[in-house]
């Protein structure tokens, strides 16, 4: 029995480490979650841009091309929730901010993600958020939030012939998403062709209960800015005319009526609207709502003249 | 919590640990650490229900030394009526009453008349299906006097609630698992690791295979109006295989754990694919529930019919397999698969070939011409079948059904899931060549020295992690 339990024991002992040295690799290995963190958290109190929101953010705001000392912290799939909880954990030592961008795009109002959400135990890991309570192995292990996404991720960092991501110190990838654009060769013909695939599943109904609770949430961060002398500023970024077909006019309404009643409430919340820029053809976009590398730095250029003139 | 999950490898460990170094004094403690484990397992698993388990266990605890001490007269077979009816009437409330109702409703807005009805919100127990036939078969072998009635509570406890098969079985007899536990169990090296193997691969057949055949099936399925005939072909194919993985996975995993206990639970497969007709297939195909409706259904009809010979047998098989068409939930689909596999046997009883079909290719490597023919054509069967298994409904499967048998069945399939294929072929492989041992990994194992036993074991463990599917839910847990 003892022989039997000590063999056990031994033989679990490779499996095990190889668990702790994935967690470890994950953990510790530069990603843009804990590069920002980091960037954040040794920053904090030079920041004067702070960019919130989803991947269309992320990817589209390089701050090294920001005048002011800028942090993106948009991540995919962050809602509104999510913003605001990260605004305000580290808003007591951003004693320098002056400009807070709130992305209001198509979907901003409405996406919520569940508490089982992959990326949700991330924010408790790398900034100590936690907006739901996170699940007992999930306190410890970033693996376990999503074992095949990281088994891919990790065969993706470790496979030689692959498509690496770099960040820069501020969390922002530098070779940008793999679009679907280009393997379309930018074919507009293809590629609106092909939009209702992709983009049918993602253009839901309004969710009355999501835009309310998200509303909530980002009135939050407007107030406190608001009150605090901080300048708002929402963001809408560029999306391609085959994303645009699939709008829901409800859902649009319901945004743009919030810019509408927020802007008019207080005429100090700006707004950057590039939804439609023309500027932005399709070689800018990756696919139908995100930008390419050169789009992100385009778009930045563009954010980061307005602002300036605006300060002027 | 169930034997895929992170939760489970912390819980196993403790509680074997607990069994044979703290709670090992005597057959009293370790049934009492089993209960115990058992009952937090079921907690963890399913709280909401913990009352009804431990109702059934008292009512027919009481009930079977009611039935035994009134040795004749109509106490007794009141009693034994009544233990039944219960059994029966949660069964039914948990998991039929909607569907009889809906059913009747339909039936009578059929005939004109307007009823409306709304179904109540009933949530299932999670192995109900499985601890109610449990009892039920209890309480009928202590009114036939084949056993005697416990009079151990904290043994018969553990046997209701044991926590290996308390989620999906097997439907164990107590004439098998009472007098295990009411000795004291010393530790069986051979068997412990024997188990270790036989959870391993169940581990292994529910992660590897059947939860990457999930995607596939569920594309299949869930849009099967897209689909071509070819598709759902491979779609049928997949889908039986990925219930067998799935299910025997179950059963060699819990096989696995009991043997750690020292305790000897029945196995639920024996290699039923490798059957060359129906009888064969049923008799080696969740055992457990055939087993039990052979002894407690088809004999009994069987025998009351016996004057009207074979085709008082097909009645009595039609009867049996109505029920276990119903036994896997509250749908006309499983009534329609049971009815479907019960006129599968009228062949083979007018041939008279109900008892026969042993083991394939017995000393050989391979199967003769005509046992290849016969085995590839059943499992065909088999899978088109499983069709009424997988729809939502009878209209589903009707649209499967005529999808399947036109013409598109010549085109090449719209869903080409190839590695599946071949993920398929190398299980299947195993499986013959492990198919004279209990389950198919001994074979692999037994043979072998240790570094190369080793590799296997890691080798396996390696691919569970590395290639395991999403967790999904095991199949048989529905019902």
């Amino acid at each position: 029995m003892r022989a039997f339990t000590i063999k056990a024991f031994l033989f679990s002992i490779p499996l095990i480490a190889l668990l702790i040295s994935l967690e470890a690799y994950l953990f510790f290995h530069a990603n843009s979650f804990n590069t920002k963190a980091a960037y954040l958290k040794s920053n904090a109190a030079q920041i004067e841009c702070l960019f919130l929101g989803s991947s269309h953010t992320a990817g589209s705001i390089n701050p090294e091309l920001m005048t002011m000392h800028t942090s993106n912290m948009a991540h995919a799939k962050q809602d509104p929730q999510l913003d605001s909880a990260l605004f305000f954990h580290y808003i007591p030592k951003m004693k320098n901010l002056k400009y807070v961008f709130i992305e209001i795009n198509y979907h901003s109002l409405e996406f919520k993600n569940e508490p089982d959400a992959m990326r949700v135990p991330w924010y408790y890991r790398y900034h100590g958020i936690k907006i739901y309570e996170p699940k007992f192995l999930h306190r410890f292990s970033i693996f376990a939030t999503s074992p095949n996404f990281f088994k891919t991720y990790i065969v993706n960092k470790l496979n030689p012939y692959s498509r690496k991501s770099i960040n820069n110190k501020y969390g922002f990838s530098l070779i940008g998403i793999e679009g679907v654009f280009q393997e379309l060769n930018y074919n507009e013909a293809e590629i609106f062709k092909t939009a209702e695939k992709r983009i049918k599943n993602r253009v839901s109904d309004p969710s009355v209960k999501n835009y309310s609770f998200n509303k909530r949430k980002m009135l939050s961060i407007i107030d406190y800015c608001l009150a605090n002398n901080i300048q708002v500023v929402f963001l809408k970024t560029p999306f391609f005319t085959s994303y645009k077909k699939y709008y829901n006019s409800e859902k649009l309404a319901l945004r743009d009526e919030f810019i509408k009643t927020q802007r008019a409430k207080d005429d100090r919340i700006l707004l950057l609207d590039f939804e439609n820029d023309e500027r932005f053809t399709v070689r800018d976009f990756a696919n139908d709502d995100h930008l390419t590398f050169d789009g992100a730095q385009k778009l930045t250029l563009l954010v980061n003249e307005a602002i300036m003139n605006q300060k002027k | 919590m169930t034997f895929n999950s992170i939760g489970f490898a912390i819980f196993l460990p403790i509680v074997f640990v607990l069994y044979w170094f703290v709670f090992s004094k005597s057959a009293k403690t370790q049934n009492l650490l089993l209960l115990l484990a058992s009952i937090v397992f079921y907690i963890l698993a399913d709280w909401k229900f913990i009352s009804l388990l431990a109702a059934s266990g008292f009512i027919n605890y009481y009930l079977a030394r009611q039935i035994a001490k009134n040795k004749e007269g109509a106490a007794r077979s009141l009693l034994f009526y009544l233990g039944v009816l219960l059994n029966v009437g949660v069964l039914l409330y948990f998991k039929y009453f909607n569907f009889f109702v809906d059913s009747f409703v339909a039936l009578f807005n059929y005939t004109g008349a307007k009823i409306s009805f709304t179904p109540f919100h009933i949530l299932l127990p999670l192995g109900i299906s499985f601890f109610t036939f449990q009892m039920i078969g209890y309480l009928i072998d202590v009114n036939n006097e084949e056993i005697e009635p416990s009079s151990n509570l904290a043994a018969f406890f553990t046997y209701l609630a044991y926590f290996p098969k308390i989620l999906s079985g097997p439907i164990e007899r107590v004439q098998n698992f009472l007098p295990q536990i009411e000795r004291k169990r010393t530790f069986d090296y051979a068997l412990a690791v024997d188990g270790m193997r036989q959870f391993l691969w169940g581990l292994f057949t529910k992660m590897v295979i059947a939860n990457n055949l999930n995607p596939f099936t569920s594309e299949i399925f869930d849009n099967s109006e897209s689909m071509n005939g070819s598709a759902l072909l491979l779609g049928t194919i997949y889908y039986t295989v990925q219930i067998y993985a799935d299910f025997s996975g179950y059963s060699n995993m819990a096989c696995g754990v009991s043997k750690m206990f020292n305790i000897r639970i029945t196995n639920n497969f024996a290699f039923p694919f490798f059957s060359t007709n129906i009888s064969e297939f049923w008799r080696k195909w969740h055992i457990s529930l055939t087993s039990w409706m052979m002894d407690y259904v088809f004999t009994p009809i069987n025998f009351l019919l016996r004057k009207h010979k074979k085709l008082g047998v097909m009645f009595s098989v039609l009867v049996t397999f109505l029920l276990v068409g119903l036994w896997h939930g509250a749908n006309w689909t499983f009534v329609a698969f049971g009815i479907v596999h019960g006129l599968l046997f009228i062949p083979v009883i007018i041939k008279g070939s109900m008892a026969k079909g042993t083991s394939v290719a017995q000393n050989r490597a391979l199967p003769t011409f005509n046992e290849g023919v016969k085995m590839i054509s059943l499992f065909l069967l088999i899978s088109f079948v499983n069709i009424l298994f997988r729809a939502e409904n009878i209209q589903h499967a009707w649209a499967c059904f005529t999808e399947l048998f036109s013409l598109s069945l010549f085109t090449l399939p719209i869903v080409r899931p190839w590695i599946s294929a071949i993920l398929i072929v190398f299980y299947f492989l195993i499986e013959w060549i492990g198919r004279n041992n209990e389950y198919a990994f001994a074979q692999f194992t037994n043979k072998f020295n240790k570094p190369i036993r080793y590799s296997l074991y890691y080798g396996m463990a390696l691919a569970i992690f590395w290639f395991g599917g999403e967790a999904e839910q095991f199949i048989y847990f529905q019902f």
